[in-house]
């Protein structure tokens, strides 16, 4: 919207003579489906993991014990006496141990519909941790009639709930460590870059060295350190530090490329002939001149960073209980007998494939934007 | 006697994504046993889509032959698959050729003496080490010194004269009746390119071998073509001799050519041909060259025939016309 | 020039490997306490029985615990000339030398072959997808090999474990040997049921490194049919086959031998953390095992062998790359 009202006349459809190069960039973005698909994909996620408090309809650690290992609730629409309705309801779920294997088995009590109503109020929360509040995206009003999603786990906590709460770790650490990757690696690219001299080749060795680095055990190491008694928060910290230790040195490589690439330009000569200050240099010609390169290895680094969250967390050397992420959750699941007899706990491995998935797509996609004429 | 090459009534046509392109439309020429015949035009006039049509090597599933024959020694090429046996024997047996740009020519991974050797060995039953001798005879031939060991080196030990040197001893390699060079000198310095037309003349008066000479440069034709073609946008303009163009062009075209052209002790300004050439989707509706023409008439919104002017020229243009002649 | 060049690139190896080293021992020394503490402490819980004094203080000298940071470095560095690594807890003080001698061969050898697996696969995709371009195999490959990018070994292995429980025989899951065939002497039977162990993990592993190298393929030989050199070969009256092989392939396995550098570490990463999944009898488990115990020695080992072994993986990278393509030996 804002693209329209500063281009006063707009151009004519199928005329690309006339566009803009930014324009040219958005649409060549809007005809990758994939990307834009995943774009939308991706906002919904964050959304629902931001505001986890108002989408999940239970708490993560509101656990009903007889629950344990109950399978996903089936939300229905038709009741053999009540009929049917559109409003979707579920049946209560009770335990009954099998005459025949002395096991618990979950059957629904079809004797009264529960209906599930959306904007309810429920469990209190804190809004992003800050505004208290208890309106909640759908739930049912009996609190022992519950809508699960995905299932229960050993406690009988709602996965579903635990998966949005759990993605504020798994997804926060991707930017956050990019974040970081992005400062270090293009300051530290540039400078290596513009500069040369003994500063380039130490950093120039450096880097090469940390990159023979196989980059999972060397996490993993990094990550095993973090003292098991921080609080969770430095924890959460740590964690970022460590992926993001690794992950600058391919951005740094790149950025370094093309400053060396750039400082050769006429713009930066004339820049520097008419003595312009370095800071003002780089920030003027190099950084905007780099900026679309940065943000797409950021984009494509972000799912790496985030893979290796769940890696790690997956393993037990993440992050620890009671925070959660969906490497934590993820490894719940992985007892032989968990996985053969509870498939729902491999859910938290769907929310990761999609997530990287989509980031992927969506990367690929500002690539191709990038190079708008191509 | 039979020519060597007859193509009747060529017509080439691209398949892109923006629409049909007619590369080259309604062409037909001869090239003699012997004869050099210079093939001229700006870039995009489809002089080059007609050499890669004789030798089959349009791009597959884009560039189609839509119409005529290429008669080669009565064979009609154009029938032929241009994956199959009989075509690649044609290819680098019977017909060799050479390209524009002499430094990506050569394949940067084998050595120039392998890639001649792969060539002589399609087209003869020669043992690796006999192939091997032919090569650096080869080699010596086109003037590159200690022959057998440039043989044995890359091509990027080798400068674009040389490379280009390299490229025509392996279009000789089988011995073919006919030389395709494909702008052969475009890409190379001045001093250059008189040896590299120097060397083309020679080899083909030693094995009188046929030449077919692509170029935007009408000095290069007068100085090794016996006969000549010039085309517009995918058509043949005027068909002529390499002693007449200079002193009697007939089609404006080719005067426009010639004016724009330097040349030694000339006086003049040089004329530029008014306007550009225009883009392959916006061909005018009847004779190409009409809206950059002096002398366009109503007529000219329909396409000319080919007039014959004597015995060696003849011209695509109304102006030969008896009708309009009077008219006007 | 040439000799120039080779002493640079070893004086350049040594650096990196003295880096390496750095960056390992500085692993070793990131958890809080020393070895030897933790190893009494250990001994204490678990055996209920107090190391000899003669042994701690002989393990004391031994890494120089106690003595500045550099001496200790330089006494661990040092052990490495006579094969001495350290010692490692959670084996209950076996060499560490020992414990990586007997992995390290079945690690390597699962990279390889995915390696050998992943390019077997890749290669004539790419090649297939080249040569038809923008064809329905294309498009269908080129989305297939940014999925196959997209799906983590780890999360592969999960999976696989996960269908293996249903519908395989679970016999064939986790480790790379049955039973009866662990300790066995290699035989006929012995090594069918080490590749019935071995095709899933591999199959795992060569997936996640074959879209990578896929890619590359395709887009190279895409730009390489574009070239003149390429129509020079057709002009000679070359087979289509020859040409695209001899001509274009050839060169387009240049740079997947450059990128041999980055695709041997991310193989790596797969193996290990695959074994770890699955239990497979490389260094990934002890790695693992390592970490969780503060077994530091054992750990900062296995990650520095890892590290030097994939530059070494780069080494020989260049000098297959200074083979294939003359431009880069001569240049």
């Amino acid at each position: 919207m804002a693209d329209a009202a500063t281009n006063p006349a707009p151009a004519a459809k199928g005329d690309y003579r006339l566009l803009s190069v930014r324009q040219l960039m958005w649409r060549k973005f809007l005809n990758n489906r994939l990307a834009v698909i995943s774009a939308l994909v991706l906002i919904v996620l964050y959304l629902a993991t931001i505001f986890a408090g108002f989408t999940a309809p239970y708490g993560p650690q509101d656990g009903v014990s007889r629950l344990s290992f109950a399978p996903p609730t089936r939300v229905r629409f038709c009741d053999e006496n009540a009929g049917c309705s559109l409003r979707p309801f579920v049946y209560a779920t009770t335990a009954e141990r099998s005459k025949k294997t002395f096991l618990l088995e979950f059957v629904e009590d079809r004797s009264e519909p529960h209906y599930i109503y959306f904007f309810e109020r429920g469990a209190p929360y804190k809004i992003v941790g800050l505004i208290p509040w208890d309106m909640h995206l759908f739930k049912t009003r009996n609190d022992d009639a519950r809508v699960s999603l995905l299932g229960h786990d050993q406690r009988g906590r709602d996965l579903f709930s635990r998966i949005l709460y759990g993605g504020q770790v798994s997804l926060s650490v991707g930017l956050m460590g990019v974040l970081i990757l992005v400062i270090l690696g293009s300051v530290i690219g540039t400078l290596s870059g513009y500069y040369g001299g003994w500063f380039d080749a130490v950093t120039q060795r450096f880097i090469e060295t940390l990159r023979v680095f196989p980059e999972i055990p060397l996490w993993m190491a990094l990550s095993a350190a973090i003292p098991p008694l921080w609080p969770p928060e430095w924890v959460y910290a740590g964690i970022v530090v460590v992926l993001a230790f690794l992950g600058w040195t391919g951005l740094a490589r790149e950025v370094r490329g093309l400053t060396l690439s750039l400082k050769k330009r006429d713009f930066v000569l004339a820049a520097q002939a008419s003595g312009a200050s370095t800071g003002r240099i780089v920030r003027k010609h190099l950084i905007p001149n780099m900026m679309s390169h940065i943000i797409v290895t950021a984009t494509l680094a972000i799912p790496v960073t985030i893979l290796g969250e769940s890696a790690l967390s997956f393993l037990g050397i993440g992050v620890r209980p009671p925070m959660m992420s969906w490497g934590l959750l993820l490894s719940d699941a992985f007892k032989v007998q968990v996985i053969a007899l509870y498939p729902w706990m491999l859910a938290p491995a769907g929310f990761i494939l999609i997530t990287v998935l989509a980031f992927n797509f969506l990367g690929d996609g500002l690539r191709d934007m990038v190079d708008p004429f191509s | 006697m039979k020519p060597l090459l007859e193509i009747n009534n060529l017509s080439t046509h691209y398949h892109l994504e923006q629409g049909l392109l007619r590369a080259v439309e309604n062409v037909s020429f001869q090239i003699a046993k012997g004869e050099t015949l210079g093939v001229v035009g700006e870039s995009g006039c489809g002089k080059s889509v007609t050499a890669r049509s004789i030798m089959r090597l349009l791009p597959p599933r884009i560039g189609r032959i839509a119409e005529g024959e290429i008669l080669f020694n009565g064979v009609d090429v154009a029938r032929l698959d241009p994956r199959g046996t009989e075509m690649r024997d044609i290819r680098g047996g019977q017909i060799g050729m050479i390209f524009q740009e002499p430094m990506t020519s050569l394949n940067p991974v084998h050595t120039i003496g392998a890639q001649i050797v792969e060539a002589i060995r399609t087209h003869s039953d020669l043992s690796k080490a006999e192939a091997m001798e032919k090569a650096v005879m080869l080699l010596d031939r086109v003037g590159i010194n200690q022959p057998e060991q440039r043989a044995r080196q890359y091509p990027h030990a080798f400068s674009g004269g040389m490379r280009q040197r390299a490229m025509i001893a392996m279009a000789l390699s089988s011995d073919p009746a006919l030389l395709i060079a494909d702008e052969p000198t475009t890409a190379v310095d001045v001093t250059v390119e008189a040896q590299i037309l120097d060397l083309i003349a020679e080899l083909k008066a030693e094995r009188d071998m046929s030449v077919m000479l692509i170029t935007h440069d009408l000095n290069v034709v007068g100085e090794v073509a016996d006969r000549l073609i010039v085309m517009y946008l995918g058509r043949v303009m005027e068909t002529t001799t390499a002693a007449k163009v200079f002193d009697a062009p007939a089609h404006p075209y080719t005067k426009g050519l010639l004016e724009s052209l330097p040349a030694i002790g000339r006086r003049s300004r040089l004329k530029p041909i008014k306007g550009s050439v225009p883009g392959p989707h916006e061909r005018p509706p009847g004779c190409p060259f009409a809206p950059r023409c002096d002398k366009a008439m109503a007529i000219c919104q329909t396409q000319p025939p080919t007039f014959r002017i004597d015995d060696d020229t003849s011209a695509a243009c109304w102006l030969y016309d008896d009708e309009v002649r009077h008219d006007g | 020039m040439f000799q120039n060049k080779i002493v640079r690139r070893a004086l350049s190896t040594v650096f990196t490997l003295f880096l390496i080293s750095l960056i390992s021992f500085l692993v070793i020394q990131l958890p809080p306490g020393d070895v030897v503490s933790t190893y009494v402490k250990q001994q204490e819980i678990i055996a209920g029985s107090r190391l000899p004094a003669e042994t701690i203080e002989y393990l004391r000298e031994r890494y120089g615990f106690g003595e500045p940071m550099y001496l200790q470095y330089l006494k661990w560095v040092g052990g490495f000339f006579r094969g001495d690594f350290g010692f490692s807890i959670i084996y209950d003080g076996a060499e560490v030398a020992d414990i990586v001698g007997r992995r390290i061969g079945m690690t390597f050898l699962l990279v390889i072959l995915a390696l050998i697996l992943s390019w077997g696969m890749a290669i004539p995709l790419g090649i297939y997808a080249a040569t038809h371009k923008n064809r329905f195999a294309d498009y269908l490959l080129s989305n297939v090999a940014l999925f196959g990018l997209s799906i983590p070994d780890f999360l592969m292995a999960v999976i696989y474990l996960f269908v293996a429980i249903f519908l395989l025989d679970s016999n064939y899951v986790g480790g790379l040997f049955s039973e009866g065939f662990v300790d066995a002497p290699w035989s006929l039977a012995r090594f069918w049921d080490f590749l019935q162990h071995l095709a899933v993990p591999l199959f795992i592993l060569a997936i996640g490194g074959m879209a990578g190298t896929y890619r590359i393929m395709r887009a190279n030989l895409l730009d390489l049919l574009d070239q003149q050199f390429v129509e020079t070969a057709r002009a000679k009256g070359l087979k289509e086959r020859t040409v695209i092989y001899k001509h274009a392939a050839r060169i387009a396995l240049n740079p997947l031998i450059s990128r041999l550098g980055m695709q041997l570490p991310v193989l790596l990463n797969g193996t290990i953390i695959i074994s770890i999944v699955l239990d497979l009898p490389t260094l990934g488990p002890p790695f693992y095992r390592a970490l969780i115990a503060q077994d530091m020695y054992l750990a900062g080992t296995v990650l520095m062998i890892l590290a030097v072994t994939l530059l070494i993986g780069n080494i020989i990278a260049d000098i297959l790359l200074a083979i294939s393509d003359p431009r880069v030996r001569d240049g």
